[in-house]
């Protein structure tokens, strides 16, 4: 034999052909055993063949066989051996014991020869006889393999789901129906869960994809169970298309992530196991950050405490809520700052138990939108306090000297220190009625500045008008009979109730006709009462009709301004000049009506107040002062 | 015969008004200008009527009406406010506090003595008719 045939049939020997020293160190390995290990001659060179080939758990096997092939010079037998990349290959081995010289032993000399596409079929043969009826009866699609990562049965829901008749597939690396991107590492969980066997789900928390024959990929879900048969273990996997639920998945995703608010979900334990957008930039956390964190994380630490214990309340009880009415909740940012926050909870029911899903709000702007408004208040509050103290100061201090002046030009009139001339008495008789007009146009100016601040106080109650009509006309008698004027009531029988206020009627009722009887000369002065139905409300029209002078058309315009003077009718010194006819005006818009007349110069003159029959309560701030609710007043 | 009155009132043509419309009617008065001096006067004294200003100094018309009401002679004697508070609820708030009337100022000389007799027994009434 020449040593270019001994060559030969090492280097073309089909099966792999290794030379080991007895402890198993490799001095040769054939280009066959580079094919069927991965690996090449010069890598292997003084290694183990434990370390190489020899898969976990199979050293006794390597170790029993070597121990026979010494002691009967050969051992044959059939095992998987590792290859570089992880993966079984199955094999038959041969291994013989070659002595040299005499007995000394020098190396062994063993084959090992690949056949794992011989078991595959084998295997196929197997489980087909074994678990062909029963897999078939799955809903699942079902695809097993054997130690060496070959498929051997398929059953027929796979072949759908892959859309490969069983015969392309049985034989191929499971590889075969997975992205080309994820073959590496596949291969690396493969041999990983041969190692120990359990049932469990396929990569927990990963996408895993599927591909059909026609490249699209899908998502799945797959779980994986070990079979222990006289052939070995095979691994059978549950394969479950959930493109469906992605679907659902995503548009959950997209419904939470279109949620204006920070959206966190939390399971039990409170560990967040979903957030949001918003969330990342509310709390200035990146979603890995948070995800399965403690929602602690998110809480100032002064809450935490309580916070657990509100969560289990929360579980116990679900519904939902906003969480913690009536106190203020703070949220707590990377950087360690906090800001005041609104919070809802709602539970979230799903496959993994119960969540709570909780939607917070940052309220920083509307907090100090509410104080500023706070602020506001108190301000015009005061400022009211105080523009009523000087109201009642400024009363009190005027009326105080006016006291003495109306009380002593009383006690001369009244001729109490001594008899006066008639001069003395008609001068004092000035003094008297300047310090009355003085006195009116102080409470009248009071009245104003009152219901300018929007401060006038109104008391609605039924009035009965006819009672109220009456007294007046007694309390005027004097008056009008004095320059021989008739005064009278026109009023429809019984008593006429109108809700309004009794003190700013009376008033404005007072002012007119005690106006009529100053500026009338002769004739008479009539007080008329008519129910007046306009729409859908009754109205009361107080009618006061004089025989007097009448109002020039030139003064009529300026007739309600204050302090206008009147230049056509000559009035005397100060009468007229006052502020009864602004003050009525106004109070007749507050009490919801209105105050007009009609007057022909020479003729006489008609004023009318009208008023509502019913105050209508849900209009009172508008109806109670409508000149101030007016833009800019 | 007339009545012992004592008037408390700090400002000083007031306390002349009142004295003086008072007087011509045939009263004696007793005077103070402000709230401590008189209710020591109105305990000393013990008038048959107080007439009394609630704005003053120190101590108001209100603490005077309230300290006085806690002698037991002094839960039956008329006590009148006198005042240029005449807001819509002055009234109120005095009778609450005690007084059993509210006049505002300005007086009107010609009725004041008739509105104060009206609290006093008729015997102590002025027997004069006013012109």
């Amino acid at each position: 034999m020449t040593p270019e045939f001994s060559a030969a049939l090492w280097n073309h020997n089909p099966d792999a052909l290794l030379a080991i020293t007895p402890d198993g160190t490799v001095l040769h390995w054939n280009p066959a055993a580079e094919t069927v290990f991965g690996y090449d001659a010069q890598e292997v060179q003084g290694r183990s063949i434990f370390d190489l080939i020899v898969p976990a758990g199979l050293e006794e096997e390597e170790r029993t066989a070597l121990a026979d092939a010494e002691c009967d010079g050969l051992a044959v037998f059939e095992s998987v051996r590792r290859r570089k990349d992880g993966t079984l290959v199955h094999v038959n081995i041969s291994t013989r014991a070659v002595r040299l010289h005499g007995d000394k032993l020098d190396f062994f000399l063993t084959t090992k020869k690949d056949v794992t596409h011989l078991k595959v079929l084998r295997d196929a043969k197997l489980v087909e006889a074994r678990f062909r009826d029963l897999l078939e009866s799955t809903p699942d699609a079902i695809v097993m393999v054997n130690v060496t990562g070959r498929i051997i049965m398929v059953n027929s829901q796979a072949e759908a789901l892959f859309g490969h008749p069983r015969g392309e597939l049985i034989g191929r690396p499971v590889e075969y129906l997975l992205p080309s991107r994820f073959h590496h590492a596949h291969l690396r969980h493969r041999a990983a869960f041969l190692e120990q066997p359990r049932t469990r789900t396929m990569g927990a928390g990963l996408e895993l994809y599927g591909l059909r024959r026609n490249g699209f990929e899908f998502p799945v879900e797959i779980s994986l169970s070990p079979l222990k048969t006289e052939e070995g273990t095979m691994v059978m996997s549950a394969i479950r298309d959930i493109t469906d639920r992605k679907k659902a998945d995503k548009k959950f995703r997209d419904l939470l992530e279109s949620a204006p608010d920070a959206m966190v979900i939390v399971n039990r334990e409170g560990t967040v196991v979903l957030v949001n957008q918003q969330a990342t930039r509310l709390f200035g956390w990146a979603r890995e950050e948070m995800l399965g964190q403690s929602v602690d994380l998110l809480v100032p630490e002064r809450f935490r405490g309580q916070h657990a214990g509100h969560r289990g309340g929360f579980f116990a009880q679900p519904r939902a809520r906003s969480m913690g009415a009536g106190l203020e909740l703070h949220g707590l940012r990377k950087d360690g700052s906090e800001f005041p926050v609104e919070i809802s909870l709602s539970p979230m029911d799903t496959e993994e138990g119960l969540f709570v899903s909780s939607a917070i709000r940052d309220v920083t702007e509307r907090k100090r939108f509410e104080q500023t408004l706070r602020d506001k208040n108190l301000e015009l509050e005061n400022a009211a306090l105080v523009k009523d103290r000087f109201f009642a100061g400024m009363s009190h201090e005027l009326r105080t000297p006016l006291n003495a002046v109306i009380g002593f030009t009383g006690t001369l009139l009244m001729e109490l220190p001594g008899a006066l001339n008639a001069e003395q008495t008609r001068q004092l008789g000035l003094v008297q009625s300047s310090a009355d007009h003085l006195l009116s146009l102080i409470n009248d100016l009071l009245d104003l500045a009152k219901i300018d601040a929007n401060r006038k106080e109104l008391v609605w109650e039924p009035v009965d008008c006819r009672a109220l009509l009456e007294e007046m006309v007694a309390t005027l008698q004097p008056q009008a009979t004095r320059k021989s004027l008739t005064l009278c009531l026109q009023m429809p029988d019984g008593p006429q109730l109108v809700h309004t206020d009794r003190r700013a009627l009376r008033q404005i009722l007072i002012n007119l006709t005690g106006n009529a009887i100053k500026f009338t000369h002769s004739g008479t002065v009539a007080l008329q009462l008519q129910c007046i139905a306009t729409g859908a409300r009754s109205q009361l029209r107080f009618s006061v009709i004089d025989t007097g002078p009448g109002i020039a058309v030139q003064d009529q315009q300026r007739l309600f301004q204050a302090f206008s003077r009147l230049n056509a009718v000559d009035r005397g010194a100060y009468e007229g000049a006052g502020l009864g006819l602004h003050l009525s005006r106004k109070l007749a818009h507050a009490l919801g009506g209105s105050l007009d007349f009609q007057s022909v110069a020479g003729q006489g003159s008609t004023f009318s107040l009208l008023l509502p029959l019913r105050h209508d309560v849900d209009a009172d701030s508008d109806a109670t002062t409508p000149d101030n609710n007016l833009p800019g007043h | 015969m007339g009545a012992r009155i004592l008037i408390i009132e700090d400002d000083p043509a007031s306390r002349e008004l009142v004295k003086y419309l008072l007087e011509s009617a045939g009263h004696d008065t007793l005077l103070a200008n402000e709230g401590a001096t008189g209710v020591q006067m109105a305990i000393d004294e013990t008038p048959d009527l107080l007439i009394c200003d609630l704005q003053m100094p120190v101590m108001n018309g209100y603490q005077v009406v309230q300290t006085l009401r806690e002698y037991p002679l002094w839960r039956k004697v008329p006590v009148i406010a006198v005042t240029a508070f005449s807001m819509p609820g002055d009234r109120d708030k005095a009778l609450a506090a005690g007084f059993d009337e509210h006049i505002s100022k300005p007086i009107a000389p010609r009725h004041f003595v008739a509105q104060i007799e009206a609290f006093l027994p008729a015997a102590l009434r002025s027997q004069r008719e006013r012109p």
